[in-house]
């Protein structure tokens, strides 16, 4: 070999650590597809694709908090918010789908607000910020409902969130999430504010020093992330018909896994709207996998904590990341 | 003072191909003080590792008394007689000395601290090595010279043979550094054997026994210190060539006198008056920690000073209020402390070189990466960055190539590609800490070359002889205050060093 000097050989190494979780995501497609025959069918797979649209709503906005340095632990409580606001407006105020979406969304994006607020004009970190908040956007939210759920029939135009198909076959959900994670990965990687939100999150003193403002960087990550839960709230309660007090709760789990797991994947250590995907599909997976297969419904949280925890341990492994 | 102590061959240690030591040996005899000296990245501290087993070496033996020494980790180290005082000071503030002294190996009585035991063996201690200092006051309470002498009786305590003390003066005032070679003094005629770091080559001439230079790894010169050696003939092997520092041509017509601050306080240094013109490069001269890196961060409007006098930046009244807005008028910052505040690791060379340039690189909000790839080469070339493309992490890079690129990111503004920096202010706070020699002088280089086009260059080094070099004015800080300033030219490293102790 050694004749051939100039030719680069492949790093192996390299290339496992930047594609070794897509190779994972692949090795779980193919081991349900042969234990659950009923997995590959088109019908589960466009299931599985609808199920996961409010979750990469979700985990696409909370990469940006990431990517800036910052973690918000309110989504799932903002996303509950939200998704009994929309219903409740809906329902109760007999609101048009119109007023309704946008005045759930605001509500997210004032508590993005505050989040920024504390964290950047307080001083408070946001790991501690962001786990207050979450109770907040709860009591709100019972407040708002009285804790119950809502079961009325909300206007049809609604349902098109969830059930629409363009052209007759692509789910509205899918495209709605497709067009999220566009618009972050263009946000982030091709905007002179994602560029100094990635400096920022990467070393905040010299993007301080470098006279990038990072108190906005991070202020509209925050806001960018809480309106984001928001968004898959208003989704979630389409897809439920129902407007369930507790349903944001999970997203919280879930997307921090997904931006987890990303960072185990392309460029090992930075968090990105591609990596999280990859996460976001993963966690669908074993979702809708573990299910068709009957295993108990314990299981489900259990590989659940399991898969985040790997996928810290393994983002710290590779990358220079730390995290506090 | 004859007996052999501690015997180093050919030790050998390389860092991911790079050869860092290549067969160094020395000798250090019983109540020997023995210098080490050699440029930064000559392989004092990798060999100061080796020999206090934080590393092993690729190849090489150790000796202590004649015996071949096999330990893997410090605490071997340690019990074979080998003990280190670290560069940086170890103490922790809110512990008393004593405290500090046996930190690890505290007596202990039923489980817990004997306080009065641990009391009793510091001061044993103490009284041993006749330090006049109170080690019942917490660390936080004491001068730097004397914490330094708590980290020093610390590294005693463990009743090493050989003791290394890595640039234990550096932070030190004059007098405090007397009394530290009192104190190495005494440790003489107790037999032990010192290995003593320092840049300061006065220090080597004056209170030790021989020297060894170390030059990129290999050992160029072991010898006494007598008469016959002067300090030039160690800078001349440090280097390997005589060092006639080139002194910049002055650039003669230092125009206008664009910053100009008088009464301002910032921490506990008092900046009484201060100047700088265009097409001029005015050196701050302080010991470390005085207050000039605070000084400069006020100009970069990276920080508000505690009393902010009456300051001028092109004729404008007040400092900046934040960095974003000094870059807007033309005042740019190198921070010290590279990796920590100005460079951003992870993140690629073109990624880093563009950050300070966002608003140039993009067009309603949106980067253009064909511009920004474009104005990162041209950077690359002209600096001679030494990077395996602009895809390489910064991290990566050399100290100085990571320097250069801390650097490159202003110069990658659109405004400074053009010839004149007539309104640019550029605060350099020492900017080439950790980079080798060669790269040096290119950074004097680009220095000078800074004010010739007009631009104003205010710039603090640890090395004084550096700022004599590359200065055309130096002012000095000397009782916590900056007001004197002095011709470059007629000022030694000997004058700045009285003038700031």
């Amino acid at each position: 070999m050694k004749e051939n000097a100039i030719k680069v050989p492949i790093n192996w190494m390299d290339f496992a650590t930047r594609y070794g979780t897509v190779f994972a995501a692949l090795v779980i497609f193919v081991v349900f597809s042969i234990f659950s025959p009923r997995f590959l069918s088109a019908n589960n797979l466009s299931n599985v694709l609808v199920q996961i649209s409010a979750l990469t709503v979700v985990a696409s906005a909370l990469t940006v908090a990431v990517v800036s340095g910052e973690f918000d632990l309110s989504v799932g409580q903002v996303a509950g918010l939200s998704s009994m606001l929309v219903a409740g407006l809906l329902v109760f105020n007999n609101q048009p789908v119109v007023v309704a979406i946008p005045l759930s969304i605001l509500a997210g994006l004032v508590i993005g607000i505050v989040n920024g607020f504390l964290v950047t004009n307080l001083r408070i970190p946001s790991l501690i910020a962001t786990l207050g908040m979450g109770p907040i956007a709860l009591g709100i939210n019972y407040a708002y409902s009285g804790g119950d759920s809502i079961y009325a029939q909300m206007p049809d135009a609604f349902y098109y969130l969830s059930t629409g198909r363009i052209f007759g076959f692509f789910p509205v959900p899918v495209l709605l999430a497709i067009i999220v994670v566009i618009a972050v990965h263009t946000l982030i990687n091709k905007t002179r504010y994602g560029r100094a939100t990635v400096a920022t999150g990467t070393n905040i003193v010299a993007a301080r020093l470098s006279g990038i403002n990072v108190n906005r960087c991070r202020q509209i990550a925050l806001v960018i992330s809480a309106t984001g839960a928001s968004a898959a709230g208003v989704m979630l309660t389409a897809r439920l018909g129902t407007g369930q007090p507790g349903a944001g709760e999970p997203y919280l789990m879930d997307a921090l896994t997904a931006v987890f797991i990303g960072m185990t994947c392309f460029r090992p250590g930075r968090a990105s709207v591609e990596g999280t995907i990859i996460g976001v599909i993963i966690i669908g997976m074993l979702d809708n996998g573990l299910n068709l297969l009957g295993a108990p419904f314990y299981l489900q949280n259990i590989v659940r904590g399991v898969v985040m925890i790997a996928a810290v341990a393994l983002a710290v492994l590779r990358g220079e990341i730390r995290f506090f | 003072m004859s007996e052999e102590l501690l015997r180093v061959e050919a030790i050998s240690k390389a860092f991911g191909g790079v050869q860092v030591l290549q067969d160094v040996s020395l000798l250090l005899r019983s109540g020997e003080v023995l210098a080490l000296v050699g440029a930064n990245g000559a392989g004092k501290s990798t060999l100061i590792k080796v020999i206090c087993g934080a590393y092993a070496a690729d190849k090489g033996t150790i000796f202590i008394d004649g015996q071949q020494q096999n330990y893997r980790n410090v605490r071997e180290a340690v019990a074979a007689g080998v003990s280190v005082a670290h560069q940086n000071n170890m103490t922790i503030s809110r512990l008393t000395g004593a405290q500090n002294i046996e930190l690890g190996r505290e007596p202990t009585r039923f489980g817990l601290i004997d306080k009065r035991e641990l009391r009793r063996r510091a001061e044993a201690l103490w009284r041993v090595f006749d330090v006049n200092i109170d080690i019942n006051a917490e660390c936080g309470d004491l001068g730097p010279g004397e914490q330094k002498i708590v980290d020093i009786l610390k590294a005693l305590a463990t009743d090493p043979r050989i003791l290394i003390l890595d640039e234990p003066t550096a932070t030190l005032t004059l007098g405090e550094s007397k009394r530290l070679f009192a104190f190495i003094d005494q440790l003489r005629t107790k037999n032990i054997g010192v290995i003593f770091i320092s840049h300061h080559l006065q220090e080597v001439l004056d209170h030790c026994d021989s020297v060894v230079v170390l030059k990129d790894g290999r050992l160029v010169h072991q010898g006494v210190v007598d008469n016959n050696l002067t300090r030039e003939d160690i800078v001349q092997m440090m280097i390997g060539r005589s060092v006639v520092q080139e002194k910049r041509a002055s650039s003669a017509v230092a125009g206008e006198t664009v910053v100009s601050v008088e009464n301002l306080k910032v921490g506990s240094l008092h900046v009484n008056r201060f100047e700088a013109a265009r097409g001029e490069v005015v050196g701050i001269a302080g010991l470390i920690g005085a207050g000039q890196t605070e000084f400069l961060q006020c100009l970069a409007g990276a920080r508000r000073p505690s009393q902010a006098g009456s300051v001028e930046l092109f004729a404008k009244p007040g400092l900046p209020k934040t960095v974003g807005d000094a870059v807007l008028d033309g005042i740019y910052s190198v921070p010290a402390d590279r990796i920590h505040t100005a460079i951003f690791g992870a993140l690629t060379v073109e990624e880093n070189l563009s950050t300070a340039s966002l608003s140039g690189l993009s067009s309603k909000g949106f980067i253009s990466s064909r511009t920004a790839r474009a104005r990162a080469g041209e950077l690359i070339s002209a600096l001679a960055i030494k990077c395996a493309g602009q895809d390489q992490k910064v991290q990566e890079l050399s100290g100085g190539n990571q320097q250069k690129v801390s650097f490159a990111r202003w110069l990658s503004r659109p405004g400074l590609s053009q010839d004149s920096l007539r309104n640019q202010i550029f605060l350099l706070d020492n900017p080439t800490e950790g980079v080798d020699v060669g790269a040096k002088a290119e950074f004097y280089d680009l220095i000078g070359r800074l004010a010739i086009r007009g631009g104003t260059v205010i710039v603090t080094s640890a090395e004084f002889t550096e700022l004599i070099a590359i200065c055309d004015r130096i002012y000095c800080i000397s009782n916590s205050t900056l007001s004197d300033h002095f011709p470059a030219v007629e000022m030694t490293e000997e004058t700045l060093l009285l003038k700031t102790n």
